[in-house]
């Protein structure tokens, strides 16, 4: 129905470009402050970070937030954006030059968009503590603004027309962006291992944007903001619906395309663009001669079949140019899914934040897979054991699991045999079926690509090093525990 | 007489024509009017430098890339059969990931 009027809208409209340009406008700006008015979840006065790449749909995102917080608005939007730009330049392996080209241009545009701002890195997201830190000291520098201004700039720099302080401090975050490469080179060294480690495009693609995701996250907590919003177009989601279901994230498929993502019970990722597909917004930002910087990805210049996601992306752009209404039909059909959040902390897989889907039943295919792998990797498994002489070659499956779990359980308690293993601070390796057990089924086809599982970010290890304490403790405890039925 | 017009690239489509976004060009004289069919043939053998299946698809542009002549969208002005007129404005940008 809606296309079919915008149909007549665009022929209405062509006859006189003018007014057509006039209708869109209108158009764009209704459905993009529906998308927001509609849920009714961003609160007057609210911290909202904006998550800008510089690509065609972030600018357009941008671009349209200015529009609602301007004066001129009708109905002004009301909530404190802050914008975020994650330097991925080092996944595609950019040239020293491009990468500094790309920073100066996405510098400017954030600085030219009034709004506070902050410039990351993808490897910071290995090393969430170095990211307090360096979070800390932007913050006293906002401590500090706190006072002296309004309390509006609570970030690390603040809007250009504001005067002196203001150019002091863009001055300061010059020098920070020209600087940010030289950093954090240690972080960026073992995220190219780690990357590198990983076979797949797809498995890439995957694994950056779990780490993505995660500095989003830490970063919003950080800063106070509540919510977080991105620029995904309906396309991009329904591109992103498939490809979820055919790496085996079907589970999350749902929370990735909602307009609302609560996998996180404290954090909301919103896309208020869902509702626009790639040409709407193509067509908005020639419009409005929006200059969008270039971002290559993994996939750029690659074959069809470079990626899962890529080829997806082929498969659903080529069905819509032959049927214009597939992606709204991937979407609504997406819309019906839903998949029962979790709000245990320990149901949520380590590294992608998304629900654990890995706990079924016996005569499951998961089950299956497992059961395949431990037949044909027993020779070495049974090898192992006897060296350690903890187990007889006769073992079943399920015993030696249990006791493989119970053996690594013993390397993570320190030594020590009173339970305060809480308190250790060594970080032990913790063996690959424990690592594996904390990951979805997605990540952990991600995590079996890499050479060693325990290569994997530390924020990941941290929480399984966690979680296994937690298992540990609550074995030990166990007879004391009331049962809650 | 040749007819000049300007063609532009964005979205990541001018990583297949040198990496330059707006050239100016003047299609050779023909007998019969230029459409955006004889465009793309031209350009296919003429401009484009790498990858001609990423761009370039049977005998139209590769699903994802939005054609504009005049800031408008080619599929209201006759999409492969638009005639070309002088100093047309023919944008091409990719909506795809990554260009």
């Amino acid at each position: 129905m809606r296309r079919r009027m915008m149909r007549r809208l665009l022929r209405v409209c062509a006859v006189c470009l003018k007014e057509f340009l006039g209708c869109f406008q209108v158009y764009v700006t209704h459905k993009f402050r529906a998308a927001i008015g509609k849920t009714k979840l961003v609160r007057d006065g609210e911290k909202v970070l904006v998550g800008i790449s510089g690509g065609p749909s972030s600018c357009a995102l941008l671009h349209l937030i200015q529009e609602g917080l301007s004066q001129r608005a009708h109905k002004k939007l009301r909530f404190k954006p802050g914008l975020i730009f994650i330097d991925e330049g080092q996944v595609v392996g950019q040239s020293l030059e491009e990468h500094k080209v790309t920073l100066t241009r996405i510098h400017s545009l954030l600085r030219q968009s009034g709004f506070p701002y902050h410039l990351c890195q993808l490897a910071d997201s290995l090393d969430l503590e170095r990211v307090k830190t360096l979070n800390a000291c932007q913050s006293n520098h906002s401590a500090v603004n706190k006072i002296n201004q309004s309390a509006m700039d609570i970030n690390t720099c603040s809007n250009p027309v504001e005067g002196d302080k203001g150019d002091v401090e863009i001055s300061g975050q010059d020098e920070n962006c020209c600087d940010l490469i030289e950093m954090n080179r240690e972080a960026e060294k073992l995220f190219a291992a780690q990357l590198g480690s990983i076979r797949s495009i797809s498995g890439k693609e995957d694994f950056v944007r779990a780490l993505r995701h995660r500095l989003l996250l830490e970063f919003a907590r950080q800063h106070g903001y509540s919510k977080v919003m991105l620029g995904n177009t309906g396309s991009q989601l329904a591109v992103r619906l498939l490809t979820d279901i055919s790496t085996g994230r079907g589970m999350q498929a749902a929370l990735e395309t909602a307009f609302a993502d609560r996998r996180n019970t404290d954090m909301m990722f919103l896309r208020p663009l869902r509702d626009f597909s790639s040409k709407e917004i193509a067509m908005y930002n020639n419009l409005h001669r929006l200059e969008c910087v270039f971002i290559p990805s993994l996939t750029t210049m690659g074959d069809v079949g470079a990626s899962i996601e890529h080829l997806t992306e082929a498969f659903v752009t080529g069905l819509q140019a032959e049927y214009p209404s597939t992606v709204s039909n991937i979407m609504r059909t997406g819309e019906k899914l839903d998949s029962s959040s979790a709000v245990d902390l320990e149901s949520h897989c380590a590294l992608c934040q998304g629900p654990l889907d890995t706990d079924v039943g016996m005569s499951s295919a998961l089950a299956a897979l497992r059961f395949s792998l431990e037949i044909s990797t027993m020779g070495k498994t049974n090898g192992e054991r006897c060296i350690k002489g903890d187990n007889s070659v006769n073992n079943t499956n399920d015993e030696l699991c249990s006791n493989g779990v119970n053996y690594d359980a013993k390397v993570e308690c320190c030594g020590k045999s009173d339970g305060s293993c809480r308190s250790s601070t060594q970080l032990s390796v913790p063996d690959e079926g424990l690592v594996l057990q904390t990951l979805c089924y997605g990540c952990r086809i991600v995590a079996m690509e890499m050479d060693d599982v325990n290569s994997l970010p530390e924020f990941v290890m941290k929480d399984v090093a966690w979680r296994n304490r937690r298992s540990v403790m609550k074995a030990e405890i166990q007879d004391f525990l009331l049962d809650d039925r | 007489m040749p007819l000049p017009i300007c063609i532009e690239f964005g979205g990541g489509a001018e990583l297949l024509f040198g990496k330059v976004k707006t050239h100016e060009v003047n299609l050779p004289d023909k007998e019969a009017s230029w459409t955006i069919k004889d465009l793309l043939t031209w350009m296919k053998d003429n401009m484009l430098k790498e990858r001609p299946e990423l761009f370039i698809q049977g005998e139209t542009v590769r699903p994802g890339i939005l054609v504009l002549v005049n800031d408008a969208d080619w599929e209201l002005m006759g999409e492969l059969a638009y005639n070309i007129q002088e100093n047309d404005r023919i944008v091409f940008i990719s909506t795809l990931h990554g260009g």
